[in-house]
């Protein structure tokens, strides 16, 4: 019998205290390769966006860098098909779905929360809304935040997710 | 008694909510909207407070931050240390304290709580007085208006209007950091402004002359703003000491509250402002000085010299002085903007430098009225005449600074402290200045205040660091998927960058030493387990990967055959030793490099610096994948038994699985690389698997290990067992200062391949040098004392006089179990060539005797290593 | 704290980024040939004006891209960002 266990698994009461959880398992996969390429397998070419919603989607994370996030599974599945299509170009597609845990931000005070530790222009009139994301710092930890309909996700290293966590509680 | 609360007025007050509060133990009475300062002089109060260099009685002299004699410490509702109490807004409870000048820290308080938060705007303007608030009404986009004082009339509707929140300081880019007190809370706001208002007003100047600081003595705008925002007259008769316009206004503010007034004008000529006061019935004496101040100590009279010398003593209660204007653009001069003197106003302005983005406007940019140039009343003991309340300092101590020799009014600051006070020389700084450039015979305005930084007033720690302090959120603690394990065993922690990692697991009452003995014979005569999940892991894809790791390292990885694994060091372009790990070579153009624990982030850093900077040709990608796996290290004679009984696919026999190779495999269920890499000489198998499975193939491990008795080790036998080696730790062994041959280790250089980062400087003559310190093993001669790591070492038994010569440093001691003695690694001078000589650890005064070894002390042959 | 414009993510907090020295320093073609002094200034001499100059950041908590900066060392105005691959402005 194989124990899995997510990295905020021991978290989920805090989370609830701030209308959070824990969006475990996702299947993320970090994916390199040139902006011809990645326009033919339709990423997001606009700096700091995403394309896709909460079950499926792509983030740009540099001019040749994108984070495909898919469903829990296996994420075997999504490399392989990855890997097909760019077979023929340069290119890197890396599992790294272990590699960030994902906090997901609920309620109308999400953004203010965040804003407590983070210094991007989260006012929706100033350009953040759905399909927008970025990668920037919350406090002292690296993250990627993505904002989607009514939810915020913030993609952060395990070894920093529990810091993250304490920073919100502490600001809520 | 002579301070009193008029009727109907009182602009700030909210009347309907009256406070009682406590000060110095007594109880009294206020309203909401009050300030312990309006309270007090509402209530009669003169004095009740000290001057604290001399001691001398004081009064409230100012109504807002430029207060530089009434300070309070508050006990209830929260702790403040101190305060101006023209600043402290009653509320129920309050316990003020009168404090002088310096507040007292607390033992046992807790700090205000403090919050941050992040404020985008196109407009901040800082300061809702007129001119503030009409600049804030026709801005454009998000504005944001922020006023230090508690009562915004009027708010600009468009705009979001702080109250309470003081800018403390202007940086670069509009970014302004503002202080805001709500309460028992302080939130700090960091603004990026795309625009900046600077609407702070001026602040009055007094004039220096005997007898200046008695209680009762004031600011003439102080006086009025009483009577206006908080319907208090500070007194019956007064007297008003005026060189300008403002002060003039003042006086009929006063006379409107119904005080007997007598305005006392420098000036020769009456103005404007002059005939519209003797018409309103208010006595003007022109051409006249105040020249002494009488009392007991508070005020009771104010003698006044005509131009003919002629003296006269006026009864009165409270003495309100105004010597001019300076523009508040303290928060502007941290951006490097200039000043100009402007000799109709006697005051500095902004002279029109500094970045686009900020604008000064109102009073602060110099709107404020002329004035009648007067600094220091020449009659009379300069003795007694104060240019700095906070400091007892006078015009005599001035001029006993330039008599010394000192011209620059910052000099002077620093000789006398004029300045370094709460209210930052916002009444002396001008004034000051002017005394040392009469006394030098300078034109006034030769000189100005000294420079101003941020904050623009005083800002407890607590409200910077915001929640970021504290042992949880001071910095990220990074632990490893198993960290619950370890605390539930007993952890006891190291530090390794921001990680925790288990340095040892102590049994029962086991100290360090007895724990990590006990782990390392474990180690050494059956397994042991080690989490080494925090280790730095990058994949290297691409044609060019080969290549590339080439260059990175100084040895050939490009040869590396498919599932083996080459121990590299990597070096800095200076040649010396930056990071080094193993490269696992997974396919054709894929390897996985690790690094330390503390270099990932460098050496990721470095790779993508090299190829987006320099080898753009190069046909590579990397990604960091340092938390994609976890790393559970099981090592010793008996690992392959463990390995195996976890269940696993893997051959584990010597001949299908030899050292330095890995394979992919599962490993209790689950799948795994599993890796032959060895830094304690034993046979060792690292696991590589997903986080997710870590604790479950930990505890597989343990379970599967029971029968030999396998013992979880952390990284302080992990160290020892591996100086028993002579196997290095960058970071310990090295400290950016060492070579690969230094460290014994130029077999591990590659010089016939291609250029390599840090080859060139391998063969600089400094590098080259035969007296370069190398790495040893050193023994003392007494095998129980284990050296201190970081003691020096030098030739002789007795230290001889300074300068004496240090041969060179231990970087690594501890007792080995394995040798049953103490064992030290250590950096000498052409230490290699001194093996077997005497040397001496320096211990205090005293020096122990040694003897330089070969660093590896254990199983020279490797015969421990394949099991 | 600066504002700096990285050429793909747009104007982000000075604390986003890791500095990188003088900027436009080519690696020499053939280390081997230089003698010490030269090596030695390749690898330790760096230009110190007081004005302008062309200087390198890494947007390190961001897209992780290195660019090129003109920044004034007097009064640390940012002048502006341009990427690797492109001349400076001007």
């Amino acid at each position: 019998m194989v124990e899995i266990r997510s990295p905020l698994a021991h978290r989920a009461a805090a989370l609830a205290t701030i209308d959070a959880v824990e969006v475990p398992f996702l299947t993320q996969i970090d994916v390199r390769c040139g902006e011809a390429d990645a326009a033919r397998l339709g990423f997001p070419l606009q700096p700091n966006t995403g394309t896709g919603d909460m079950t499926r989607g792509t983030l740009w994370l540099g001019p040749d860098e994108w984070l495909v996030v898919a469903a829990p599974g296996d994420p075997g599945v999504v490399v392989d098909g990855l890997e097909a299509l760019l077979m023929d170009a340069h290119h890197a597609v890396v599992d790294v779905s272990a590699n960030r845990a994902v906090i997901e931000l609920h309620g109308p005070n999400r953004l203010a929360l965040l804003a407590s530790a983070c210094a991007l222009d989260l006012d929706p009139a100033a350009g953040w809304f759905p399909g927008v994301c970025a990668q920037t710092l919350f406090a002292r930890a690296q993250v990627i935040i993505q904002e989607l309909p009514d939810a915020t996700r913030v993609f952060v290293r395990p070894s920093f997710a529990d810091y993250v966590v304490d920073r919100l509680l502490a600001s809520a | 008694m002579t301070g009193r609360r008029l009727d109907g007025r009182g602009d700030w007050l909210d009347r309907s909510r009256p406070i009682t509060f406590t000060f110095d133990g007594r109880s009294m009475q206020g309203f909401t909207g009050d300030t312990v300062a309006s309270a007090l002089l509402a209530s009669g109060e003169v004095g009740g407070f000290v001057s604290p260099m001399a001691g001398r009685p004081r009064g409230v002299y100012a109504a807002s931050v430029e207060e530089p004699n009434a300070f309070v410490e508050i006990a209830e509702p929260w702790f403040e240390s101190i305060r101006p109490a023209t600043m402290v807004n009653l509320v129920d409870g309050l316990v003020a304290r009168s404090r002088a000048g310096v507040g007292v820290l607390p033992r046992t308080a807790a700090a205000r709580s403090a919050r941050h938060t992040h404020r985008h705007v196109e407009t901040l303007v800082i300061g809702a007085g007129r001119s503030g608030r009409a600049a804030a009404t026709i801005a454009e986009g998000r504005v944001l208006l922020v006023d230090e004082q508690a009562v915004v009339v009027d708010p600009p509707p468009n705009a979001i209007t702080l109250t309470s929140t003081t800018a403390t300081g202007i940086y670069d880019d509009g970014y302004v950091l503002c202080y805001q007190r709500d309460g028992a809370v302080d939130v700090f706001h960091h603004v990026r402004a795309a625009r900046v208002i600077l609407a702070t007003g001026a602040h009055e100047r007094p004039i220096a002359f005997v007898g200046n600081d008695r209680p009762g003595v004031m600011l003439a705008s102080a006086a009025r703003a009483y009577v206006e925002r908080y319907g208090v007259l500070v007194g019956d008769r007064i007297v008003v000491f005026s060189a300008d316009h403002a002060g003039h206004e003042a006086a009929e503010a006063l006379a409107g509250a119904g005080a007997h007034i007598v305005v006392v004008d420098p000036a020769v000529r009456p103005g404007p402002a002059t005939e519209r006061l003797r018409a309103a019935g208010i006595e003007v004496r022109m051409n006249a000085r105040v020249v002494a101040t009488d009392g007991d100590p508070a005020l009771t009279g104010v003698a006044v010299s005509a131009a003919d010398g002629q003296l006269t003593t006026l009864p009165a209660d409270a003495l309100a002085v105004s010597g001019g204007w300076n523009p508040a653009i303290q928060l502007a001069r941290g951006l490097g903007i200039g000043l100009r003197y402007d000799e109709d106003k006697t005051c500095f302005v902004h002279d029109g430098s500094g970045p686009d983005w900020l604008t000064v406007v109102g009073r602060a940019a110099g709107h404020v009225p002329s004035s009648f140039p007067i600094w220091v009343v020449d009659d009379g003991d300069d003795r007694e005449k104060y240019v700095e309340l906070q400091r007892d300092q006078t015009v005599a101590d001035v001029a006993d600074a330039v008599a010394g020799g000192l011209s620059n009014a910052e000099h002077v600051k620093r000789a006398t402290y004029i300045g370094t006070t709460i209210d930052q020389g916002r009444t002396s700084g001008v004034l000051t200045a002017e005394v040392v450039n009469r006394l030098l015979g300078w034109a006034p305005g030769a000189q100005g205040p000294t420079n101003a930084r941020p904050p623009y007033t005083p800002v407890p720690f607590s409200a910077l660091a915001g929640p970021d302090s504290g042992p949880v959120l001071l910095d990220p603690i990074r632990v490893t998927p198993i960290h619950a394990w370890h605390d539930a065993h007993g952890a006891v922690y190291e530090n390794v960058g921001q990680w925790k990692r288990p340095r040892y697991f102590p049994r029962g009452d086991e100290d360090m030493d007895a724990a990590v003995a006990r782990e390392c014979r474990a180690v050494r005569a059956s397994a042991g387990v080690l989490d080494a999940s925090t280790l730095g892991k990058i994949d290297v894809r691409g044609p060019d990967a080969g290549v590339f790791l080439d260059r990175m390292y100084t040895n050939r990885m490009s040869n590396l055959a498919v599932d083996s694994i080459r121990y590299g060091l990597m070096l800095g372009l200076d040649g010396m030793v930056f990071d080094d790990g193993v490269a696992m070579r997974i396919a054709d153009g894929h390897y996985v490099v690790t690094t330390t624990t503390g270099g990932a982030a460098g050496v990721m850093d470095r790779f993508e610096e090299w190829l987006q900077t320099e080898w753009t040709d190069l046909r590579v990608y990397c990604t960091s994948v340092t938390e994609q796996w976890s790393v559970v290290a099981v090592g010793g004679p008996r690992a392959r038994e463990v390995v195996a009984a976890a269940g696993t696919d893997a051959d584990l026999t010597n001949d299908a699985f030899p050292f330095m190779t890995f394979r992919g495999a599962s490993v209790a269920g689950v799948p795994a690389r599993i890796c032959r890499i060895s830094f304690t000489g034993d046979l060792s198998y690292e696991l590589h698997v997903s986080p997710w499975h870590a604790q479950h193939v930990w505890d597989a491990v343990m379970a599967a290990g029971e029968p030999v008795g396998i013992t979880p080790y952390g990284t302080e036998a992990m160290h020892v067992l591996r100086a028993e080696k002579g196997f290095v730790i960058v970071g310990q062994e090295t400290d950016g200062t060492q070579t690969p041959d230094d460290l014994g280790m130029s077999w591990i250089v590659n010089t016939g391949k291609g250029d390599f980062v840090g080859k060139r400087s391998l063969v600089r003559s400094d590098t080259l040098r035969d007296d370069r310190k190398q790495l040893v093993g050193v023994m003392t001669d007494d095998p129980s004392t284990v050296l201190v790591e970081g003691t020096q070492l030098i030739g002789d038994a007795t230290i001889p006089e300074p300068p004496a010569h240090m041969l060179g440093w231990v970087t690594s001691s501890y007792r080995s179990e394995a040798l049953g003695r103490s064992i030290a690694l250590a950096v000498v001078e052409a230490g290699r060539r001194h093996i077997g000589d005497e040397i001496h650890a320096v211990i205090g005064r005293e020096t122990v005797p040694c003897r330089v070894a070969d660093p590896v002390f254990y199983d020279p042959e490797g015969t421990r290593r394949d099991g | 704290m600066l504002l700096i414009r990285c050429p793909w993510c747009g104007q982000r907090d000075e604390v986003e980024f890791t500095y990188g020295g003088q900027a436009h320093l080519a690696y020499p073609e053939d280390p081997a040939a230089l003698s010490d002094a030269e090596w030695a200034e390749f690898l330790f001499m760096r230009d110190n004006p007081k004005g302008e100059w062309a200087e390198r950041w890494m947007h390190a908590a961001g897209c992780r891209r290195w660019f090129n900066a003109i920044r004034d060392t007097a009064t640390y105005r940012m002048i502006a960002t341009y990427r690797m691959s492109e001349e400076p402005p001007g």
